[in-house]
């Protein structure tokens, strides 16, 4: 298998590398990549999750070793200094929780989806700039939701929640808000589209 | 505080044990089942480690024989 040893390189020449590479093999192909900075590894990591690449990565010492299997076929075109810009530059996602649930389906199937989708967020870097609640969504951010104590950690880590008020309205539910602001539809649809993604679970 | 996570052979095992944790007014936590353990998908149960006998016998009670405690994965270092 070939190898692509980036050690001692910063952003973006293990990229042009990994591309380069990657473009001399067709699907199914597999290549090994060598990082040593943890930058470049998560740069390396987009960039193939965006261009039809599985990656799975190891760490030993200061070494990532990334595996990579080419999906798709042709020639990536992507440009490697999109996946360069640190991640401060970069805008930050926004979490949409529509309603209770993850998914739609069996309530209990849904329900538990949902607390271990809340209780992962923290673990996955970078963190969402902002969560918004809408529709019965807003029940996760009331008293008596299991969730307020995990909202209210990554509310703590500087993370801003918005619940809809006409919504809280809706359901009787303004009094009872525990995590996050009450807000209107400007702000939500501002936040919407100022996010570098949306995750709607 | 040391947590333990006890994890389940079915998604439904895990629904009725969290509903019997939580009847139980035992802390628990729904997470998705560690990397480290399970390559497959799923949900597992995350208690603290003084509670792990609580938990075994709300287990038991409960009619959830195949559930394990078993030690949480080292978490990575989040920035």
């Amino acid at each position: 298998m070939k190898t692509v040893d980036a050690r001692g390189m910063a952003c973006p020449k293990p990229l042009i590398l990994t591309k380069k590479a990657l473009n001399e093999l067709g699907p199914g192909g597999r290549l090994t990549v060598l990082i040593d900075n943890e930058t470049s590894k998560q740069n390396v990591e987009r960039f193939c999750l965006d261009n039809g690449v599985e990656v799975s990565a190891a760490a030993e010492g200061a070494v990532f070793t990334l595996s990579l299997t080419r999906r798709g076929a042709g020639t990536i075109v992507a440009t490697e200094q999109v996946y360069c810009a640190p991640e401060a530059q970069r805008k930050p996602h926004v979490i949409v929780f529509r309603s209770g649930t993850m998914g739609n389906g069996p309530e209990e199937l849904g329900g538990i989806l949902m607390k271990a989708f809340v209780n992962t967020i923290k673990e996955i870097s970078p963190l969402p700039g902002h969560l918004v609640f809408y529709n019965t969504g807003v029940h996760l951010v009331v008293n008596g939701s299991p969730l307020v104590e995990p909202f209210a950690e990554l509310e703590k880590k500087g993370i801003a929640i918005l619940a809809c008020g006409t919504c809280l309205d809706y359901f009787g539910l303004k009094a009872k808000l525990a995590v996050g602001t009450v807000s209107n539809m400007f702000t939500i649809l501002e936040t919407l589209s100022a996010a570098g993604s949306v995750i709607a679970p | 505080m040391t947590k333990v996570i006890v994890v389940f052979g079915s998604t439904r095992a895990a629904i009725r044990a969290e509903r019997a944790c939580l009847a139980a007014g035992l802390l628990c936590q729904a997470i998705p089942m560690p990397r480290e353990i399970s390559t497959g998908c799923g949900i597992a149960l995350e208690i603290r480690e003084q509670d792990k006998a609580t938990a075994e016998a709300i287990m038991l009670s409960a009619g959830i024989p195949d559930a394990r405690v078993v030690p949480r994965p080292a978490k990575p270092d989040i920035a």
